[in-house]
């Protein structure tokens, strides 16, 4: 762990990331579960029905209002929470610096401090060229964060790996978790959006953070040939006239992309690198009525 | 070194500069930056190009300008090693029907034709003997008849020496001109003055003798046929009779409405299978038609053809009767001239001496640096066609520099579709 890893995790150690939606039933946490049960926080009242347990009757309510009600209570449960990391060539962006890969590594080490801060059982799984190497199933107990780390750090971003195979074994291994896709989405974007829907639809908290670095949001207007990391033989020349077209389809893509995710049920956040990742990490947990969404 | 057409030098000069300043205009590829998202980058020819102050393709280049500097140097006719002496001569011999003596043209003209730079025999036209001008002078020597029927021409004999010495004022410091003629009073016109004062120096004349004059008893007409009298093979009646409005014979013309019934033969001047041929006795050209007389739209209205003891002639139209034409004094100029001696006129009096003396001048050789030089005849197409092979030389980097770019991105779509694929 280096200095800004420290740094970042001492910026976050009082962020919580609260649930979107009521979570699957499990063990005892902050969240809020789908059951209604026995717990001390009151809910809501209803008016008894035959067969419901009389236990359950207020009966300081019956009372004074001389009619019968039942006490609902909110079940608080855990949120297993599983980072899905893109550890692709384009991650490795500058390749003398891979500043878009530390980036994304702090995204993802952050968002895991975040969910273990509300004792949410919290791992990773890193797509890269070596397959599932890169697999941290979701633990709670202590100094998983640094485990997170560790396996971050012995990752190298390099070739083309798929993020949908990846996201698929999460959610089969994990059914009830959330996940957080974090990638620049310039793989196989339509296959991973595929799954998220799928997952979205069955209730599960879906989260993707999409990683820019800055000269891709703005190129610089020196002419030079420009080449795909993944694909050696796409190249095409960025000079003043091309970088007009870039930004308009690069802008019409995000727009896109934003727009389909949140469409399939899923939170989309947009980052870019010269935002601070503490900042990043905020975006990504706060709900949208308290974090300002790109 | 000397070039006879300087002006192709030149050219090929600014088109081997112009070859150099397009090599300036070099297409590279800029500098290569990973980027990610290069797939949102349009889709345009990943070459740029760019002004560099460096050649590109030097070997291209320098095969390129030497090529047009070749062609050029070869357009402007070199002379390696230009053949100079003090006099080139040029003789002028005249072979028209006013030379009396064949053999004593030829002697007159074998003292002038031995070294000479271009012998020219000239009667109506003029033709520069190439090679075997003694064998020429011979053949002329050796003629049994001087039988030429054409009429010389001085004018004609001094623009093809002019011609010529156009070609040979590089290779000479004077040009001396000879002229064998019996300078008769038909080889002048009214250009001859002028077109012998651009000759820029003296002209030697030698005068031979000419065809002796006429007998007094000129041959006339054996007998005249009239087309509309239906005794005559050359015409053949039109189809519909007109009027032109005049005749000429000769120098007298005839403004009248003569009726127009009848045109010429097809084989109205083929020579006539004459029995008066035989023996030949008769003149040289029997047998011969000519055209003796026409209307004011050229079309012959009269034949003439020679015989033995004269001529016989057709004519297509008839003559006036009565009237105020017959008594007009231009209708007895041209019944005169209708009714003259057989043949073409002929005047093969000498040439006064007044004419001779400035023909000759007094000058000394003509210098060859005052003859002119040979004019670059170009036609208003030239340039066009110059500027065209511009545009093409324009089009032909544009179009390599094209299907250079289309091929790099079909391999690069190929090889992006393998990958995929794979």
């Amino acid at each position: 762990m280096n200095a800004a890893d420290g740094a970042l995790l001492d910026a976050v150690r009082s962020l919580r990331w609260p649930a979107r939606r009521k979570a699957p039933a499990g063990l005892a946490g902050d969240h809020r579960s789908w059951m209604r049960g026995i717990s001390a926080e009151f809910e809501d009242y209803r008016a008894y029905r035959q067969g419901d347990d009389i236990s359950k009757i207020d009966w300081k309510l019956l009372a004074r209002r001389d009619r019968a009600y039942i006490r609902l209570s909110t079940e608080q449960t855990v949120l297993p929470t599983m980072i899905v990391v893109d550890a692709s060539a384009s991650m490795a962006y500058p390749s003398a610096s891979l500043e878009k890969w530390n980036f994304a590594r702090h995204i993802a080490i952050g968002l895991a401090s975040a969910a273990h801060n509300g004792r949410d059982p919290v791992g990773v799984a890193v797509a890269s060229e070596k397959g599932g190497g890169h697999y941290l199933p979701a633990r709670n107990r202590r100094g998983i964060v640094h485990q997170i780390l560790a396996v971050l750090e012995g990752v190298a971003p390099g070739g083309s790996p798929r993020l949908a195979p990846v996201l698929d074994t999460v959610g089969r291994r994990h059914p009830r978790a959330r996940i957080a896709v974090v990638s620049d989405f310039l793989g196989d974007a339509e296959e991973l959006l595929r799954h998220a829907t799928e997952r979205s639809a069955a209730g599960r908290e879906v989260h993707a953070v999409h990683v820019i670095h800055t000269t891709e949001m703005s190129p610089s207007g020196r002419p030079s040939l420009v080449v795909d990391p993944e694909e050696a033989q796409l190249k095409r020349p960025l000079t003043e006239y091309s970088r007009l077209g870039y930004l308009e389809n690069f802008g019409d893509w995000r727009e896109r992309l934003a727009r389909d995710w949140r469409m399939a049920g899923a939170s989309y956040t947009q980052v870019v690198t010269d935002q601070g990742a503490a900042q990043a990490v905020r975006r990504v947990v706060l709900p949208p009525e308290t974090g300002s969404r790109a | 070194m000397i070039f006879l057409a300087p002006a192709f030098l030149v050219a090929a000069g600014i088109v081997a500069a112009g070859a150099v300043a397009l090599h300036f205009l070099s297409t590279r590829e800029p500098d290569t930056d990973l980027l990610p998202t290069v797939r949102f980058v349009p889709r345009v020819p990943v070459q740029a190009t760019t002004i560099t102050m460096r050649f590109t393709d030097p070997w291209l280049l320098a095969l390129r300008v030497l090529l047009i500097l070749l062609l050029g140097t070869a357009l402007a006719r070199p002379l390696v090693h230009p053949f100079a002496q003090p006099v080139s001569r040029i003789v002028l011999v005249d072979v028209s029907r006013a030379v009396g003596s064949p053999g004593e043209l030829a002697d007159s003209a074998s003292g002038y034709v031995d070294g000479a730079a271009a012998v020219i025999f000239f009667d109506d036209e003029a033709r520069e003997l190439e090679d075997g001008t003694a064998g020429a002078l011979e053949g002329l020597r050796e003629e049994a008849r001087w039988d030429r029927a054409s009429r010389g021409s001085l004018s004609t004999g001094l623009i093809a020496a002019l011609r010529i010495a156009s070609r040979l004022r590089e290779g000479a410091d004077s040009l001396q001109l000879v002229v064998v003629s019996p300078f008769a009073q038909e080889e002048r016109d009214a250009a001859t003055g002028e077109i012998r004062a651009l000759w820029p120096g003296r002209i030697d004349a030698v005068r031979v003798a000419g065809t002796p004059p006429e007998p007094d008893e000129a041959r006339t007409a054996e007998r005249v046929e009239w087309a509309d009298s239906g005794a005559t093979e050359l015409w053949t009646q039109r189809e519909t009779p007109d009027t032109i409005g005049g005749v000429r014979v000769n120098d007298a013309v005839m403004i009248y409405p003569f009726v127009r019934r009848w045109q010429p033969a097809a084989d109205a001047l083929e020579p006539a299978g004459g029995s008066e041929m035989a023996g030949g006795t008769g003149p040289a050209d029997a047998g011969q038609t000519r055209v003796y007389a026409r209307w004011m739209d050229g079309e012959p209205a009269a034949f003439e053809r020679a015989t033995a003891g004269g001529c016989l002639r057709s004519v297509s139209f008839a003559l006036p009767t009565e009237g105020d034409a017959i008594l007009r004094p231009d209708f007895q100029r041209f019944l005169a001239e209708l009714g003259g001696p057989c043949g073409e006129p002929r005047d093969i009096t000498p040439l006064s001496g007044d004419f001779m003396a400035a023909f000759a001048g007094d000058a000394a050789l003509a210098p060859a640096s005052e003859v002119p030089r040979r004019v670059m005849r170009t036609t208003p197409a030239v340039p066009w066609l110059l500027g065209f092979a511009l545009a093409v030389a324009l089009a032909e980097l544009w179009l390599r520099r094209r299907l250079s770019t289309a091929a790099r991105m079909n391999r690069a779509d190929e090889s992006l579709r393998g990958s995929r694929a794979a």
